[in-house]
């Protein structure tokens, strides 16, 4: 019993922990990890797409009064609003979004304006 | 005569993952009678489902299950692309198959822990998630999430794999057998796991058929039923042979999923080193018109999906089967005669996932 024990007891004794000291030591997301939407509203032509595609409606848009809302706390950081939005301003970051003591929803004010294509 | 006394066991007890109540009348130690009660996490997820567009429900059909949540969108998808005529391209079925089958692999080692936890064996509990976290991290790395994908998308998929992830996933498969394959004589030879399994909860191959049972729970009865042996998606190129045990114990149900991980990490391996070069999503168009049944094969057993539509966005009528609702009538063939100590490895030998059944 103890010949066999021994190895295990010294292997525990020396060796490092095996699991990580969070959350001192902390792991790096990989990189194609879905963490948290990050919006870039400078080229934002509020074409909608995004919040037809949002499967939890995280994404309100009214068009007339330039208000583009996002709730960061209904997002399910699917992606689907990434994959629809025709200006590239929507990106996922792979690294999570941390913990807050009050969920806002963030809001943008944008001047309507036309597609690139239609001002040029 | 002996004193018949009724113990309302869950729906919070310590066993359970998820709330299921079963009131059990004992008499001394023997269980006599034992009476489910379900709907503590009921959602209303199907009707949600009819009020959704029907691209927007993929996401919604991966929620209904926290652990097999990719064969959710996979059938989904299914559905939906045989209802509007798509052909998938064969690289997109075989990264699906990778994915359900990481998804096996990960529920299997889930549930061989828990199982280990309910007779005692904490540190093989701890063991068997130390071996799930790697195949969760392979499912981080390609799908972007632990468990809650979303890679899967009608006509096809959203993530692709690149050469060099392929071949680290290859590596990776193996250290994960390597890893697993030395807990595996634990669970098939140790002696006080055999005190509390064998000839526990025994189910006969005559009542598992007539009560409806599926997945591992119908296989350790010695039944030859799996729906991945009607060869959707690439598993008619795998040359799939279902796990079978003969028992019908607790001891059997336990061994089929042991074997059944291993197989998992056979499947995902060919698939990887057999996977086609092209397209991974075909775009679509179109309404959906008509019906659809489909039948995949969970973690956990056979999963059935209805979809009706009528040339609208939004279905008329989305229904799914999960295999634990199927498994439960065989439950309460087990319980009875048992001892009451031996309820929770019974209860557990299902592999009960309330969230999916109540939906």
């Amino acid at each position: 019993m103890f010949q066999a024990m021994m190895p295990t007891v010294l292997k525990n004794l020396f060796n490092r922990p095996v699991t990580r000291e969070y959350p001192y030591t902390y792991r790096e997301p990989f990189k194609s990890a879905r963490g948290r939407l990050v919006l870039d509203m400078r080229e934002c032509i509020m074409c909608t797409a995004c919040e037809k595609r949002c499967p939890a409606g995280a994404i309100e848009i009214k068009r007339k009064e330039g208000l583009y809302k996002f709730d960061p706390y209904s997002c399910v950081v699917c992606g689907a609003c990434v994959e629809a939005c025709p200006e590239k301003c929507l990106e996922i970051d792979s690294d999570w979004r941390r913990p807050v003591g009050e969920m806002k929803t963030e809001v943008w004010h944008i001047e309507p304006r036309r597609k690139k294509a239609d001002t040029a | 005569m002996p004193s018949r006394t009724v113990i309302p066991f869950g729906p919070q007890h310590p066993v359970f993952p998820e709330p299921l109540q079963l009131t059990l009348t004992v008499e001394d130690e023997k269980v006599v009678e034992a009476v489910p009660s379900l709907g503590y996490v009921h959602r209303g997820l199907e009707k949600g489902a009819e009020l959704n567009d029907f691209v927007k429900n993929i996401y919604l059909a991966e929620r209904v299950c926290g652990i097999c949540s990719f064969m959710h969108s996979w059938t989904y998808c299914s559905c939906i692309e045989e209802l509007l005529n798509i052909e998938v391209p064969p690289r997109a079925e075989y990264l699906r198959l990778i994915f359900a089958e990481l998804s096996r692999v990960h529920s299997h080692l889930l549930w061989l822990g828990l199982y280990a936890d309910a007779f005692g064996l904490e540190s093989l509990f701890m063991q068997c998630w130390r071996v799930r976290e790697r195949s969760l991290d392979m499912q981080e790395a390609a799908g972007g999430g632990r468990v809650i994908l979303s890679a899967c998308t009608i006509g096809g998929m959203r993530r692709n794999l690149d050469e060099d992830m392929r071949r680290a996933f290859i590596k990776e498969v193996a250290e994960i057998r390597r890893d697993f394959e030395r807990l595996v004589p634990v669970f098939l030879n140790d002696y006080s796991i055999k005190k509390r399994t064998v000839g526990v909860g025994v189910l006969s191959k005559e009542d598992a058929q007539s009560l409806g049972a599926v997945g591992p729970t119908l296989r350790a009865s010695g039944v030859r039923s799996d729906a991945r042996m009607l060869g959707y998606g690439p598993y008619k190129e795998m040359d799939f042979e279902p796990v079978v045990e003969e028992d019908g114990d607790c001891y059997a149900r336990g061994v089929v999923r042991v074997k059944e991980v291993l197989q998992a990490l056979d499947l995902i391996t060919r698939a990887l080193e057999r996977l086609p070069e092209g397209e991974i999503k075909v775009n679509f168009r179109g309404r959906l018109k008509g019906e659809v049944f489909k039948r995949m094969e969970q973690p956990r057993g056979e999963m059935l999906y209805y979809v009706r539509a009528s040339r609208n966005k939004n279905l008329d009528r989305f229904r799914i089967r999960t295999p634990t609702f199927a498994n439960i009538p065989p439950l309460l063939k087990m319980l009875p005669g048992c001892d009451l100590s031996d309820v929770p490895v019974i209860t557990l030998s299902i592999d009960p996932c309330i969230s999916c059944t109540e939906r």
